[in-house]
C-alpha cells in the first residue's frame, strides 16, 4: 500500500485530479496566510496598517500560490512547494517577533 | 507562454473549481442585485414611508429635537440623529435605548412604524451575504469569492495564452468577452466579497502576529483606530444658551466645504458641557468619504467654536482605503442613474456566469451522448439555481403583502413557502423533458406572481396608495408597482413567445422546426 501510495505520489500526471487540487487549494490558503502573517509582523504602524492589508492582499495571495502550486507535475513536487516555503515563512514569523 | 501540460492544469482548474464556485456566486450575484434596489424596497414594503415628497425640505432641527427629547424622553447623553437620505427619506432619531423614531422631513409629523419590519430587504440582503445558511453560509460566500478571484485570473491567462483563440463556440466567446470586459467590476465585488465573507472571520492569524502572539483578536485591535467611539463629555449641570442647530451645521460647513451632512449627534445635550458632532461625506470625493471614513466637525453648541474636525488631511489611510474598498461594492451614497449602471453590469455577470456552466454542459453533453442522464441532473439542477430563484423570489414579494398579518410566525411562513417553492422548481425542472418548456413554465410562474403582487399590494395598502395617486406625484411606491407591471408583462410575454425566438427555439427539441 506504502509503494502504490509513493507510485502515486512520484508519477507526473497528465492531468490534475481532486487530490491534486486539494492540496493545491490548502497550500495556498497556508501559504498566502504565513506570508501576510509575516507582513502584518514586519509592518510598522498601528494596528490597522499592520493587519489591514494583509486581510485584503490575502484572497489576491492564495490566488497566485495557487496558481504556482497547479503547475506541478507531480503530487511531490506540490508538497515539496508546500513544504520548504512554510517552513522558511514560519522561521522568518519566529524570527520577525524575536528579533524585531 | 505556458507549457502545454501547465495550460491542461489550468483549464481543469478554471472548469472544476468554476462549477463549484458558480452556484453560490450566482446566488449572492442574483440577490446582490436585488440589494442594488434596497432603497426603493425598503420604501415599498413600510408602509409609514408612503407620504408625499416635495421639492424641497422644511425643517428646523431645533424645534424638532427640542419636541422629540420632550415627548420621546429621550437621553440627552447621546441622541443621533439621521438626515434624510436617498436610502431612507425621513428623519432618523434615537438614543441608545429607545426605538427609533422617524420623522416626516416635509410635515415633521412623527411616523407610525409599528407595522414596519424590513423584511424584505434584510431577506435580500441576508441572501446576497449567505447569512440565511446559519453559521456556514457567510463563511461559504466568501470561499466562492476568492474562487472568483482564482477563476478570473486564471480565466486572463488562458487568454493571454491564446487558449482557444478560434474558438466561435457561442457561449464560450461570449463568456469570454463579457467576464474580460466586466474584470474590474468581477474584481472589485470577488475581492470585497472574500474580505467580507471570509477575511474579516478569518483574521485571527494576522492579529497573533501583528501583537506578536499578545492576542488573536482583531476586532478589538482595529476597531478603535477604525471606527472610534464616540467621547460624552462629563455633565455639569448648568445650562446655557445654545445656538441653533441649522446655525451650527452651517458653521461646519463653511469649515469643511462641499460636507454633505447625513448625521448629527448630539453629546450631553442640554448642559454646558454639550457638544455637537455633525458628519457626513464630501460631495466632491464621495469615494474615500464614504461610510467607513465620515469626515466630521465637533462644535460646542454654546459658543460655536470648533472642537475637533476630522477632514481628508487628517483622517487614517486605514479608514481612506477601506471606504474607496467598501464604496465600490455598496454605493451607499449613490442615486438611481449609478444603480441602474450596476444593474447593467451584474445582468452582463449573471450572463457571464450562466455561460461559462453551458460551455461545461455542453462540452458534457456530446461527450455522454447515449448516457445523457450522466450529466443531465447538474444541468437540471443550474436550471432551478439560475432560473428557478425567479419566480420564488417573485412569490415572496406576493406572500409578503398576501399572508395576514396576524398570522404567528409570518416571516417563517414566508421564508418557508420560498425555501419549499424554489426546490419545487428543482422537480419541475425534472418534471419537463424539454429545456424550453421549463423556462417556460418558470416564467409563467414569475408572471403570474408578480401581478398577484401588485394586486395584494393594493388591497392592503389602499387607504396610502390612493392618498399619493390622489396627489399626483410619483412616489417610489407607485413606481416600484409599475416595475412590476413591466417585468409581469415582459415574463408572460416570454412564457406565450419564446419559442419564436430562433435562438432558444434552437435549445429546444419539442419546438425545433
Amino acid at each position: 500500500m506504502l509503494k502504490n501510495m509513493k507510485n502515486y505520489i512520484y508519477e507526473p500526471k497528465s492531468n490534475i485530479g481532486w487530490v491534486h487540487g486539494f492540496i493545491a487549494c490548502t497550500g495556498a490558503l497556508v501559504c498566502a496566510y504565513l506570508t501576510m502573517m509575516l507582513f502584518s509582523t514586519l509592518m510598522y504602524g498601528d494596528y490597522a496598517y499592520q493587519i489591514i492589508p494583509s486581510i485584503i492582499l490575502t484572497p489576491l495571495l492564495m490566488t497566485g500560490y495557487g496558481i504556482w502550486l497547479l503547475f506541478s507535475e507531480k503530487i511531490i513536487d506540490v508538497l515539496k512547494k508546500i513544504f520548504f516555503s512554510s517552513i522558511l515563512l514560519i522561521i522568518l514569523i519566529y524570527l520577525s517577533i524575536k528579533v524585531f | 507562454m505556458l507549457n502545454k501540460l501547465n495550460l491542461k492544469y489550468l483549464i481543469k482548474a478554471h472548469t472544476q473549481l468554476g462549477l463549484f464556485a458558480i452556484f453560490f456566486f450566482f446566488i449572492s450575484a442574483f440577490f446582490g442585485t436585488i440589494t442594488l434596489f434596497l432603497p426603493q424596497i425598503h420604501t415599498w414594503e413600510n408602509t409609514s414611508r408612503y407620504f408625499t415628497y416635495e421639492k424641497e425640505y422644511n425643517y428646523k432641527l431645533d424645534e424638532l429635537v427640542k419636541r422629540t427629547i420632550k415627548e420621546e424622553d429621550f437621553n440627552p447623553n447621546f441622541i443621533e440623529i439621521k438626515l434624510p437620505s436617498y436610502r431612507d427619506n425621513v428623519i432618523a432619531i434615537n438614543d441608545p435605548s429607545s426605538r427609533t423614531k422617524y420623522i416626516n422631513p416635509y410635515t415633521l409629523k412623527m411616523l407610525d412604524t409599528t407595522s414596519d419590519n424590513s423584511f424584505l430587504s434584510n431577506f435580500f440582503n441576508d441572501l446576497h451575504i449567505g447569512r440565511n445558511i446559519p453559521k456556514i453560509g457567510q463563511l461559504l460566500m466568501g470561499i466562492a469569492s476568492i474562487l472568483i478571484i482564482f477563476l478570473t485570473v486564471s480565466g486572463v491567462i488562458l487568454y493571454l495564452n491564446k487558449h482557444k483563440q478560434n474558438n466561435s463556440n457561442f457561449n464560450f466567446k461570449w463568456h469570454k468577452n463579457i467576464s474580460l470586459i466586466l474584470l474590474p467590476y468581477i474584481i472589485v465585488f470577488a475581492l470585497t466579497g472574500s474580505v467580507l465573507g471570509f477575511m474579516l472571520s478569518s483574521a485571527s492569524p494576522f492579529a497573533y502576529a501583528a501583537t506578536k502572539t499578545e492576542t488573536s483578536n482583531m476586532r478589538s485591535l482595529v476597531g478603535p483606530i477604525i471606527f472610534p467611539k464616540d467621547e460624552i463629555p462629563k455633565k455639569s449641570v448648568v445650562f446655557e444658551k445654545f445656538q441653533s442647530i441649522d446655525g451650527l451645521i452651517n458653521k461646519a460647513k463653511e469649515s469643511i466645504p462641499n460636507l454633505e451632512v447625513k448625521t448629527i449627534k448630539l453629546l450631553q445635550w442640554n448642559d454646558k458641557n454639550a457638544r455637537i458632532k455633525i458628519e457626513g461625506y464630501l460631495s466632491n470625493n464621495r469615494i474615500i468619504t464614504g461610510r467607513v471614513n465620515r469626515v466630521y466637525v465637533i462644535l460646542n453648541p454654546i459658543s460655536g467654536e470648533i472642537i475637533k474636525k476630522k477632514d481628508l488631511s487628517n483622517s487614517h489611510i486605514g479608514n481612506k482605503s477601506l471606504s474607496a474598498f467598501y464604496f465600490f461594492h455598496f454605493i451607499a451614497d449613490e442615486t438611481l442613474f449609478v444603480r441602474l449602471i450596476y444593474l447593467v453590469l451584474s445582468l452582463a455577470f449573471l450572463l457571464s456566469l450562466a455561460l461559462g456552466f453551458l460551455i461545461w454542459s455542453e462540452r458534457k453533453a456530446s461527450k455522454y451522448q447515449d448516457n445523457r442522464d450522466y450529466f443531465n441532473f447538474t444541468g437540471r439542477f443550474a436550471i432551478t439555481i439560475m432560473f428557478g430563484v425567479i419566480p420564488a423570489t417573485a412569490l415572496i414579494l406576493v406572500l409578503y403583502w398576501a399572508l395576514p398579518s396576524e398570522l404567528f410566525q409570518r416571516m417563517i411562513w414566508i421564508k418557508g413557502i420560498f425555501y419549499s417553492f424554489w426546490a419545487f422548481t428543482l422537480l419541475l425542472s425534472v418534471y419537463y423533458e424539454d429545456i424550453l418548456d421549463i423556462l417556460k413554465a418558470l416564467a409563467f410562474f414569475t408572471s403570474v406572481f408578480l401581478f398577484s403582487t401588485i394586486i395584494a399590494h393594493i388591497m392592503v395598502a389602499k387607504t396610502s396608495i390612493a392618498t399619493l395617486v390622489k396627489a399626483g406625484t410619483m412616489h417610489t411606491a407607485l413606481s416600484f408597482d409599475l416595475v412590476l407591471l413591466i417585468l409581469s408583462v415582459l415574463f408572460f410575454l416570454f412564457y406565450k413567445y419564446s419559442h419564436k425566438i430562433k435562438f432558444l427555439a434552437k435549445h429546444s427539441r419539442r419546438y425545433y422546426a
